[in-house]
């Protein structure tokens, strides 16, 4: 089963409104149409909660108040191994690269990024779980 | 001779043999005398004068009463008397007198008397009373005449008695002489008894003076702590002590008198296993150090090691007296105290600091570190003048505390023999000195530690500089984010109006200058990660080279010094060629557009002393890269700020400031440092030490199956877990001039395999990794590319022992561990479709379907 990109459902995680008015336009140009946002950690993990069904990848902003990405990252991982999740951040130094990576995280954004920077990311993420969903 | 005491006994004896006769006789004389003088001629008349007057008493008691018995008892009475008249001697008998008492006239008078009574004897029977008248008449007359011859012979008697008084004093005047004799004789006899005394007392208080005399010696020799020998001009014993014996090993009873000293060296020499008649030899090799009749010396080490002292003093009639010290412990003793002063000089010598003893102003004593301190030779400086080696106001004020403290520690400026002055810690301390009380001094140089000190100080405000900048530039990346995305997003949708499109590029433009800069800014403050592979020097050179060239110009030389032998630097190679670029750059720039510009790499051993000059440097191989400029120099005022963010020399808006910064966070983040050699006006070197990538990396091409294996363009994917295992499949690869790109995991080949869109001919992958295995990353590449091929690296023996289920099958397997040459030939056969000499599927395409799931 091949998955293209389009056929992405993505929950984006991200506490500036114009960053995820920006993303959802990016995905949008992509053709992404399940777009679903959230606007701090506690919120995606709720949501994540009752319907995790519905979405293939976590987009998710590490600096975030209340709760970082990268806690984010570990309460998913405790209830869904496989979930694709790609760290967006705006300093991607080495101790937190090591940090998402030994979580599992699946990719990393550096901000600024680039419209076919997110694309190439979502492009893995679809051949992934193309893969895993033969 | 006639002597005093002869005399005395000549007298004596004279006086006895004298005296002794006439004493003799005397005594015979005084015995008759004394026999004769007893009375016998006086009691012979008192006899008879007391028989007359027991005749009488008869008599008149008869004449009284007469009776039948009277006349018997009157014949008696006058038998009687008659009878002791009769026996008066005739003869003298004491010599002294002509004649007896018997003689005498008296004696006839009185007989004469007595006769009337016979003649009237014949009437005393017939007329007693007649008779008893006459007869006491008769008796009358006689009493008479006996009282006369009484009288004669008391007179008689006392005659004699004068005689023996002058025979008394005779005899006592001999008596006296003899007496004088005996006295003389026993005085005499008395004095020699006393002297013959005194001399006995003298001889045993000698004798008793000699034998405490002679216990006192021994004792005293004994008490010696030394072993003392006395021996003749013959070499044999004649005295010792105990000690000797002790020292010698010698039993008490085998040395005496006389015993040839020989045979104590012989036991000396048997002692030490050599054998008796190496004693004659001990005793010539002794006798050989002896200087004659003069005093000598010398020492003797014994079999057993112990060290004796032997000094001889000859003896006036020929010998020697010999003491033995014992110097073992001595010896032990000073080498004990040599060996601590060594260890002590070897501790003084071995400390890093100099140390000095100071008294007044002058060097007493000093280590060689002092004086390489200084720069000369530490025997130039002991004597010296301390003011001679610092700086007049470091003298002034080490000299104040040495007055004011006992101890203490400063800093002072010291001045070398050239007179260039460097930074000294001093400490003191006050100590007993021969009598003085010196100052202990420890002297450091502290250049480095000053230099160290000050990049210390730089590398924390460096750091307090990365974590400001760190946090601006990630909140500048969220809002480029949002300026650059939206900007070229209306860029897209706008109008084909100039203007708008115009302004939307130049906000485009501006956003990636800007997050060009936040990115060196990140690195600066190590907010990067840094992708860290193996990069050959040579291949770093190439390219830089051709970057360089045009952006350098025409007017700068450009000149490449390669290391001797190709070498790896193992670091990010995207950052690094920035790295270079910025310096390249700034060289340029400080030449001013003209100029020899040279970049060299050489491997470099760092040792620990070289790291210590730096912050952050840790001892091991490095690679050094430099670029060396010929230009203007970095001012020495500036040079502790030009890894700060924004600092710039350069002219408003030729530099960012960012370019020195980015190096120093690259180079840090590599574990590298930097190392800057600048002078005014004739240029500056900037050395970039990063670390050396493992040897095991590069394999030479004869490992590699020579020219056979070697690639035709390709490029291959590297996907394995396993830093060191990827390094060095990638390192063979590039060596057999394959196009190497790496991955860490699945999910990351896909990344790349994205990035490169369709560049990739081989993908050379680990099975069992996480997030996703190598068998998933090949279905994703597959699906992609159907015509890739695909090796799997696994350290499972066969296909059926991995985890995740069979491999698939006719792709070939790459068994871990593998060396250089079964890589070349397994990457080479399986994009050439040879692969199949076991496994005759392998040269197939790869389909998606055949991975299965």
């Amino acid at each position: 089963m091949t998955i293209e990109l389009k056929d992405l459902r993505v929950l984006v995680v991200e506490d500036s409104f114009q960053t995820i008015a920006l993303i959802r336009t990016m995905l949008s140009d992509f053709g992404i149409t399940q777009i679903y946002t959230a606007k701090d950690g506690k919120e995606a993990l709720d949501f994540l909660g009752t319907c995790d069904e519905l979405i293939d990848v976590v987009m998710c902003d590490w600096n975030m108040p209340r709760m970082s990405g990268l806690e984010v990252l570990r309460q998913v991982r405790t209830v869904d191994p496989d979930m694709p999740f790609l760290m967006v951040t705006g300093a991607a130094d080495p101790e937190s690269v090591l940090a998402a990576k030994s979580n599992g995280v699946t990719a990393y954004i550096a901000k600024p990024f680039s419209a076919n920077v997110l694309k190439k990311k979502l492009n893995v993420v679809a051949r992934l779980l193309s893969v895993r969903r033969g | 001779m006639l002597t005093r005491g002869k005399l005395v006994w000549a007298i004596c004896f004279a006086l006895l043999l004298f005296s002794l006769p006439l004493l003799i006789r005397d005594l015979f004389a005084l015995r008759q005398g004394v026999e004769y003088s007893s009375g016998a001629d006086f009691w012979y008349t008192g006899e008879i004068n007391r028989e007359l007057l027991r005749l009488k008493v008869v008599l008149i008691e008869a004449k009284a009463d007469w009776d039948e018995s009277s006349a018997s008892r009157i014949r008696f009475q006058f038998d009687l008397a008659m009878s002791r008249l009769n026996t008066l001697p005739r003869q003298s008998n004491d010599g002294w007198h002509s004649q007896g008492i018997g003689q005498l006239p008296e004696v006839a008078a009185l007989r004469d008397d007595v006769a009337q009574f016979d003649a009237a004897s014949s009437l005393l029977d017939t007329d007693p009373p007649a008779y008893l008248e006459l007869a006491l008449n008769g008796v009358e007359g006689a009493l008479q005449a006996s009282r006369a011859l009484s009288v004669k012979a008391l007179e008689r008697q006392n005659g004699l008695v004068g005689h023996l008084q002058a025979e008394f004093e005779k005899f006592g005047v001999h008596l006296a002489l003899y007496g004088a004799g005996l006295v003389a004789l026993a005085a005499g006899l008395a004095y020699l008894m006393i002297r013959h005394m005194r001399s006995e007392g003298a001889l045993r208080t000698a004798n008793r003076g000699l034998v405490e005399k002679s216990a006192l010696v021994e004792a005293t020799l004994n008490s010696m702590s030394q072993g003392l020998c006395v021996v003749d001009a013959d070499w044999r014993l004649m005295a010792w002590n105990d000690h000797f014996l002790q020292q010698f090993d010698v039993a008490k009873g085998y040395a005496r008198v006389g015993r040839p000293f020989a045979d104590i060296i012989g036991h000396e020499a048997m002692g030490s296993g050599r054998g008796s008649e190496d004693g004659l030899a001990l005793l010539a090799d002794w006798a050989g150090r002896i200087g004659g009749r003069d005093s000598h010396g010398f020492t003797y080490v014994r079999s057993n090691g112990r060290a004796i002292d032997i000094w001889g003093d000859p003896m006036p009639k020929g010998g020697y007296v010999y003491t033995f010290t014992d110097v073992t412990e001595r010896r032990r003793a000073e080498q004990d105290i040599r060996e601590s002063e060594e260890r002590f000089r070897r501790l003084a010598e071995a400390v890093p600091q100099g140390i000095m003893v100071h008294f007044e102003g002058r060097i007493l004593e000093a280590n060689g570190n002092f004086g390489k301190l200084f720069g000369q030779p530490t025997d130039w400086l002991i004597g010296g003048d301390l003011r001679h080696l610092l700086t007049d106001d470091s003298w002034r004020s080490l000299t104040d505390q040495f007055e004011r403290f006992e101890e203490g520690v400063a800093e002072i400026v010291g001045r070398r023999d050239d007179q260039s002055a460097f930074p000294l810690e001093v400490a003191w301390r006050t100590v007993p000195y021969r009598g003085d009380r010196a100052k202990v001094v420890s002297l450091f140089d502290i250049s480095s530690r000053k230099l160290t000190d000050e990049r210390l100080h730089q590398s924390q405000k460096l750091e307090a500089i990365g974590q400001l900048a760190g946090g601006v530039a990630h909140d500048f990346n969220n809002l480029l984010t949002i300026i650059e995305g939206f900007a070229k997003r209306a860029l897209a949708k706008a109008e084909d109006s100039g203007q708008v499109r115009s302004s939307l590029a130049e906000v485009v433009s501006a956003a990636e200058k800007a997050a060009g800069l936040t990115r060196q800014l990140l690195t600066f403050s190590r907010k990067r990660t840094i992708a860290r592979e193996s990069v050959r020097v040579s291949t770093l050179f190439d390219e830089l080279a051709m970057l360089l060239r045009p952006v350098l110009g025409e007017r700068i030389e450009l000149v490449f010094l390669p290391p001797e032998r190709d070498v790896g630097v193992d670091t990010d190679p995207g950052q690094l060629f920035q790295a270079l670029v910025n310096l390249a750059i700034n060289g340029r720039d400080a030449m001013e557009g003209s100029g020899r510009l040279t970049v060299r790499a050489a491997a470099a051993d760092v040792d620990e002393t070289r790291a210590a000059r730096y912050p952050d440097a840790r001892p091991g191989r490095y690679v050094a890269l430099s670029v060396a400029d010929e230009g203007t120099g970095i001012d020495p005022e500036v040079m502790s700020r030009i890894f700060e963010p924004f600092f710039t020399t350069k002219e408003a808006g030729r530099g960012t400031g960012l370019g020195l910064p980015m190096v120093y966070g690259f180079v840090r983040q590599s574990n590298g440092f930097i190392e800057i050699d600048s002078a005014l006006g004739v240029g500056t070197t900037m050395t970039l030490y990063l670390p050396l990538s493992e040897p095991a990396a590069v394999a030479s091409a004869a490992d590699m199956g020579g020219t056979a294996f070697r690639a035709r363009g390709e490029t291959v994917l590297v996907v394995e877990d396993e830093d060191a295992l990827r390094r060095l499949a990638k390192s063979i690869l590039e060596e057999l001039g394959y196009t190497v790109l790496t991955a860490t995991d699945g999910i990351d080949a896909i990344e790349v395999d994205e990035e490169c869109e369709g560049r990739i001919d081989l993908l050379l992958t680990d099975v069992v990794m996480p997030g996703l295995d190598g068998i998933g990353a090949a279905q994703a590449v597959v699906q992609r590319r159907p015509d890739i091929k695909v090796v799997f690296m696994s350290g499972y023996p066969s296909r059926g022992d991995l985890s995740r289920g069979d491999l698939p099958r006719g792709v070939p397997l790459l068994e871990k561990p593998f060396n250089a040459y079964s890589l070349a030939r397994t990457v080479r056969e399986a994009l050439d479709g040879t692969t199949g000499a076991t496994d005759t599927e392998a040269a197939a395409p790869l389909a998606p379907e055949r991975y299965g799931t």
